[in-house]
Parts: structure tokens; sequence; C-alpha cells
């Protein structure tokens, strides 16, 4: 949070996230007001690892989205990383094999994404909606519809610990997720707002004629946002299968909405051209809090959907009306 | 015979820019009444005063004797006022009925019956002596068939009086012939129509009076015996150059070694066989009528176009730059025509927006930015090109046209090119940055740099540059050095 206020101090000049940060702090402090069990340092690590897989999946979505481009496919990725994961673990391959295996499928599916949407012209939209049902297929058919369950009595390799620690485990408290989910946030920082690919990313999708004019070749910019956002989506099915040493075919629907409501709540724009991986953070902690906040008050759970619902609808309303605002 | 129209004093200012400049005429009914000046002479914006688009800032359009106030489109044609626009405004996806009576599909009693309409527009298409079936989707249609729609759909509106934007750009000449009968056909049914037209052979052959526009002026109307083709042509030239606009020292060169050598460009539906040289330090004019294959030519040779044959050599060697980054890697550059859509990044800062450019290194080991390095360029591009700029990390859209062309400019020399080529340099410009953008391309020239220089804009082509190649219908058709360029020449052969 802190490391969220400093920057929005340096960028203070364009003001990007400072309406979603004020509408964070609002909930968190309402929910520290209503809650007696909010405010407490096991129900923040609590948060923290329950936005980490949403977050990661954000993290390449905010890429995809700043290219003018959107993914809906990262659900299914996501589940079907985690079955080639766990069919490859329970099939005797070693851990490590299985783990880099299922990470370069995932990059994969992403490459094809983004060839497809490129090279193919074929728009995103349709052929990351396409995607989602053969990744979502492949999951069903590699795993014959069956739950994927790792233990000692499935898995031979002496390295299953070490494996589950990814999901389970902590460091100084914090769960190895969402140390995960905070190095991924760093490389996202590093290669949207530091290096020259994310500087294209944003030029791509804000202007595609003048990029292609400018000689940045628009199409391999958006292969990569693509394949980083399958690599992304395949982390996080694998931290979720250590987390929970059980996946199933199904696991992840859903999930693509999700992410893009980060990005948007965030202030990314659907049309592309902008972007800030700290709005997406945002985004994400404002998702993860309302969800929180609605349990811990006791709230059906059929209310969460509604109200994050509203806040997508809110969000993007108000930033709309400054922005107009302002002109 | 009546006036039916009547402009009284029509001022119209846009931002930097006197559109019309109190404009003084009227219109006769029942007559062909051509308009003819320049592009960006001010026809437009007159004939968009009289369809709603835009609202004179002072003075009054009189109809029939009584003073109108146009405030949208919706009650222009209310008035009988319709537009052919140069570019069409039909839905391809529908039919020929649904784009005629579109927005007015109800009948009286508020049902809608498409056999009724079907029958209607197949009346009016008959009047203007064409068969088509009104179930065919327009998209199905030639252009000039799209054309006819569109004057079906004015006429539809009990128009009186019909504008016609260039409507003979697109088409053949066959295309043209019956389009010239229509609209004698639509004269002797008592219609008024004005006809905005570049191509003088066609005003003289259809048009009972003319009148001349130029700067934003009125000039006068002639009937069609009265004025010769000549005059006109002077008329519409004779524009003195603003005193703030220094005049290029034209210094009898002698040509050696070229730097760009084309031979034999060609690119189907755009232009055919084009040979032309570039030499050092010098600035290159290409004057045309839009739609003369100018811009076309710039896109092929910076690796735009799709499919083009021909030669291409660069200081004695061939080349061939199959995209803009080839083209930038042989050192070309190229300020597009269109600035918001092609030149800047609108969503990007200022300091973005002058390293965003393949040929500008700003990268670290590792593809990582050197932010430093892009600030650097940035403020040093802002003192060279005299840019005014509050703060670096401001979004480009709120710098005026002139500050987002030099920035355009300034990134394109920061790649160091060998090549400027620059598309309607000054366009939505004010006077007092056009003449900066005109000392930076002479700097740059005298520094080294050979310059294209595409222009519609006479007086710019004449003032700025050592040689004037003008094109027309994709070929070169004049070139013009020194004191043998004219505007009357430039004119002459461009039209």
């Amino acid at each position: 949070m802190l490391n969220a206020i400093s920057l929005k101090k340096r960028k203070a000049a364009s003001f990007q996230e400072g309406g979603v940060l004020l509408a964070l702090v609002f909930i968190f402090i309402m929910f520290s007001c209503l809650s007696p069990y909010f405010f407490n340092m096991n129900n923040f690590i609590n948060i923290i690892r329950q936005i980490s897989l949403l977050g990661i999946i954000s993290m390449g979505m905010t890429m995809v989205i700043a290219c003018g481009e959107i993914d809906l496919s990262v659900g299914s990725i996501y589940g079907a990383s985690a079955i080639l994961c766990g069919m490859m673990m329970i099939n005797g391959f070693g851990i490590i094999a299985s783990l880099v295996v299922s990470l370069l499928v995932g990059g994969l599916f992403g490459f094809i994404n983004g060839v497809l949407v490129t090279y193919g012209r074929i728009p995103s939209m349709i052929v990351t909606l396409g995607m989602m049902n053969v990744a979502r297929g492949f999951a069903l058919i590699i795993s014959n519809g069956r739950i994927i369950n790792l233990s000692a009595r499935t898995v031979s390799s002496p390295y299953l610990n070490a494996f589950m620690f990814l999901g389970q485990g902590h460091i100084f408290d914090i769960p190895v997720m969402t140390v995960v989910f905070i190095l991924i946030t760093l490389v996202s920082i590093i290669v949207f707002h530091k290096s020259l690919l994310g500087f294209h990313m944003k030029a791509v999708g804000g202007n595609a004629g003048a990029a292609r004019a400018s000689g940045i070749n628009d199409k391999w910019v958006k292969i990569w946002a693509f394949t980083f956002m399958g690599l992304f989506s395949a982390v996080a099915g694998i931290l979720n299968i250590a987390f929970l040493s059980n996946v199933q075919g199904t696991s992840g629907q859903g999930m693509e909405m999700n992410a893009i409501a980060a990005v948007i709540i965030g202030g990314t724009s659907l049309s592309g051209g902008e972007g800030s991986v700290i709005g997406t953070l945002i985004g994400i902690f404002i998702i993860g809090v309302l969800n929180n906040g609605i349990v811990l008050l006791g709230i059906s759970p059929f209310w969460q959907t509604l109200i994050i619902g509203m806040v997508i609808i809110i969000a993007v309303a108000v930033d709309t009306w400054v922005k107009k605002g302002r002109k | 015979m009546k006036q039916i129209i009547e402009f009284r004093n029509i001022t119209k200012y846009f931002p930097g820019v006197v559109a019309l400049r109190s404009v003084n005429f009227s219109i006769e009914g029942g007559s062909i009444h051509a308009l003819v000046g320049e592009n960006g002479a001010g026809k437009s914006t007159l004939m968009n005063i009289l369809g709603g688009e835009f609202v004179p800032d002072s003075g009054t359009v009189c109809l029939n004797g009584i003073p109108v106030c146009i405030k949208n489109p919706a009650e222009s044609l209310r008035l009988g006022i319709g537009i052919v626009h140069q570019e069409l405004n039909l839905c391809p996806n529908l039919t020929i009925t649904e784009n005629i009576y579109l927005g007015r599909e109800k009948d009286k009693s508020g049902k809608v019956c498409w056999q009724e309409l079907d029958k209607k527009s197949a009346a009016l298409l008959k009047r203007l002596g064409v068969d088509f079936d009104p179930k065919t989707k327009i998209r199905n249609l030639s252009l000039a068939a799209q054309q006819l729609i569109e004057i079906a759909r004015a006429i539809s509106y009990d128009a009186e009086i019909l504008i016609m934007d260039e409507p003979t750009s697109a088409l053949t000449i066959n295309e043209s012939e019956k389009l010239f009968g229509i609209i004698q056909s639509l004269k002797e049914a008592g219609k008024t129509i004005i006809y905005i037209s570049h191509r003088m052979e066609e005003v003289f052959r259809i048009s009972d009076k003319i009148s001349i526009l130029r700067d934003g002026e009125y000039l006068g109307t002639y009937a069609r015996g009265e004025i010769t083709h000549d005059k006109i042509i002077k008329l519409i030239a004779g524009k003195e150059l603003s005193s703030e606009i220094v005049e290029r020292k034209k210094e009898s060169r002698t040509y050696k070694e070229p730097v760009l050598q084309v031979k034999n460009l060609c690119r189907p539906g755009f232009f055919n066989g084009l040979d032309f040289n570039l030499y050092p330090q010098e600035i290159l004019g290409i004057y045309g009528l839009q739609g003369a294959g100018r811009t076309e030519l710039l896109e092929t040779l910076f690796g735009l176009a799709p499919s083009w044959s021909g030669e291409i050599w660069l200081n004695g060697k061939q080349l061939k730059n199959r995209n803009p980054a080839d083209a930038i890697r042989n050192g070309f550059a190229m300020v597009p025509e269109n600035r918001l859509r092609n030149g800047i990044f609108s969503k990007m800062s200022i300091t973005e927006n002058m390293n965003c450019c393949s040929g500008i290194p700003i990268c670290r080991a590792g593809g990582l930015l050197n932010m430093k390095k892009m600030v650097r360029n940035c403020s040093d591009a802002a003192d060279k090109f005299s840019i005014k700029i509050a703060c670096q990390n401001e979004k480009i859209k709120n710098l005026s046209g002139g500050n987002q062309q030099k920035v355009v400019i300034a990134k394109w020399i920061a790649a160091s090119p060998d090549i400027l080529m620059i598309d309607e340099p000054t366009r939505g410009i004010d006077v007092g940055a056009k003449a900066q953008i005109y000392r930076i391309l002479r700097k740059l020239s005298s520094e080294g740099l050979s310059v294209i220089m595409v222009s519609s804009e006479l007086s710019e082509v004449l003032s700025q540059c050592d040689r004037i190649l003008v094109m027309k219908g994709g070929c070169f058709v004049s070139e013009l050095t020194g004191n043998n360029a004219t505007k009357e020449k430039i004119i002459a052969a461009a039209i």
C-alpha cells in the first residue's frame, strides 16, 4: 500500500490512480468500522493470499488490454496448465519437468492467440473465445474429467513437499503464492513501464497506424503481450494446484472476467493505449477487500457477485465522467 | 429569376484561421451554380453552413428572402436543402430503400410498410433514369450508383436545393456523363444545384454561374459566358504571400548526384510510371489536387503500400522498403498527412511521442528504456525547434496543432534520416507556426537533409520549394524550377 501511495505522488501530475486509490481506502475504512474481524494481521494475510492468483493473471491482462486487445482464454489456460502439470506428476514425470512443460504450454497457448490475432487478422475477442473452449477441452480430455489428486500415494517424487510449498508454504508469514505474485508484479512493472516492449505496447494500443508508420513491429508487440498473458495464467494455475493439492478440468472458469474487471477498475481503458500496473494492483485489492469484507459481515455470498458488478460499473462511470469533466 | 439563397456577410472562424470572411452573394433559383477555389478556400465550410454542420460566427443566410438559422442537419433537410457529400454517407449493409428512408420508415399511422417504401424508392430511382432493384444492398452497387442513391435520398426529402461536393471525383468519364444528364434534368424540374468542383472543364460545361472563393474571401460571380478559363485560374491563384512567410532564396543550383532516384514507380489504382530524382539539400515540392496520388506516392516510398513495382535507388544503391521499419533503417522519415490518425499518439506524453520511433536509440542493454535519454532527446528537440512545452509529461493532445506538428517533425529528425518526406506540413496550423515550420525545414535542408514536401497549398509550395513537380491523375504533368514556377502555371497543370 505504501508503495502505491508513493507512486501516486510521483505521478501526481496525471492523477491516474488517485481516484481508485481513494475508493480502496474508503472501502478499507468502511469494513474496518463495520466488522471487528477485518482490521487485523491474519485477515490481511488472508486477503493477499486470496488475491494472489487473480492478481498474477490481471498483470498479463493489463498488457493485453493496453495493446487494445482482450483475452478471454486465461481461465481455461489456467485450468489446462494446472491439469497438465498434475497429470505429468502422477504419471511419473519429474516435478521440474512437469513445471517447465506446463509453463511452456501456457505460454504457447498465449503465443498462438497472439499469432492468430496479428498474422491471422482475427479479432482477439473471437480468437480467445475459441481458445477458451479449446484450452478447456484440452484440460478435460487429458484429465478425462476426473479430479487429479496430488499426494504421496499418487506422486512418487521425493520433492512433492517442495512443490506443495509453492502453494501452501510461508516465508516470514507471507504466503509463497503472494511472494510469487509480488515477483510477477515487479516483472510486469519492468516490462510494461520500464522496457521498450512496454512502451511499444502502449504505442500500438493507442494508435496502431502511427506505431507501424514509426517502424514498430506491431504484430510482435501484441504476440509478446499474449505470450506473457498465457505464461502468467500458467503460473497462477500451477500455484493453484499446489495450494489445493488437487485440481479438476473446470478449474478457473470465470477467472477471465474477474481479471478484466480488476484491470478496468484500475483505470485502464478497454480501448487500449494506456494502463498501469499499479492501477491494476489497486483494482485487485478492491475486488479482494470487497469479497473478504462481505464474507466477514455475514452477508450472503450471492451478494458478492452483485456488488462486484456494481463496483465495475460505478468505477468506469466515475472515471468517464471525471475525464469528460476535465475536458 | 428570384434569389433562392442569399449569403449576407457570412464569417466563420476556426481556431487560428478565418475560414470565411464576410461572404456576400446569392444564388438564383432553378440554376446550376458552381463554386470553385483552391483546397481550403472555404467552399466546403460555406456548404456545411447551409447543411447545418456549422453555424456562422456572424452573418445570415436567407432562404427565399427570409433569414433562417440552420442549427443542425435535420433543420437543413426540413428547409429543403440536400447535400451529396464527397465522402458518401450510406450504410453499406442496408438496402437502397432502407438507406433512402432511414429514420423516416413509419407512415402517418405509425406503421412500417417496406413494400410501400420499396415502391416509392423505385419510383424515385425511375425519375433519375435508373433501374435498380430497391432491395439491392448498397455494398453491391458501384460508387457512381451509390452517389445516385445519395441524390435520390436528397430528392426524397423534397429538397429544392441540392449541393454536390466534388461528385465526379470518384467517377469514370461515362459515369460522369450520366451524372451531368441527371443534373440537367433536375434543373429542368426546377431544382437549384450548387456544384463544387476542381475540374474546370466540368464547371464550364454544366454551370450557369460560377462563384469564386479564395482564402475565405468571395471574389465574384460570373455567368458562364462572361469569364474565361484563364481568368478563373488567375483569380483562384492570385494569392499574395503572407508577409510572415519568408520566401526561400532560389539559387540557381547545379544538380549533380541525386540522393534518391525513383524509376518507373507504379502502384495500381493510384499512379503509374513515376520517375524523379531528389538532390542533396533540396526541398522538392509535389503539388496536386486531392486524389492526384501524392500521399500514395509517399506511402509507397515509405513501405506502406501493399503492392507496387519500380525501382528506388538511394545513393546509388537499389533498395526495397518492405515496411516502415525498413524505410527508417534506410534513412527515410515520413511526417504523415493526417496528424491525428497517423502522426501522434494522443494518449501518450510529449516525451513518449518524441521518442516513439524505431530509428531512435532509447534502449539500454536488456531492452530497458533509458528514461534519462528520452527526456534529454525531448528537451534538446524542444530547444532546437522552439517547441513550447510546459511539462514534458503532459499529454500531446493538449498541445496546439503547430506544436504537435513540431513534435512529430522533431521525432523524425531525431531518427537522423537522409530523406524527410513531409505530407501537408502545415495543415490545420496557424500562420505563426507555419512560418516557424518553414524556417525549420529550410534549416534542416541547408544542413544536408533532402526534403520531399507534398502540399495542396500553392503559396507554400511556391515559397518553400526549390523545384516543383505537379501531379495529376497519378502522373507528373509538369516540372517547374526557379522563376519558371508561377501560380498560374502550376494551377493550369494541376487542374
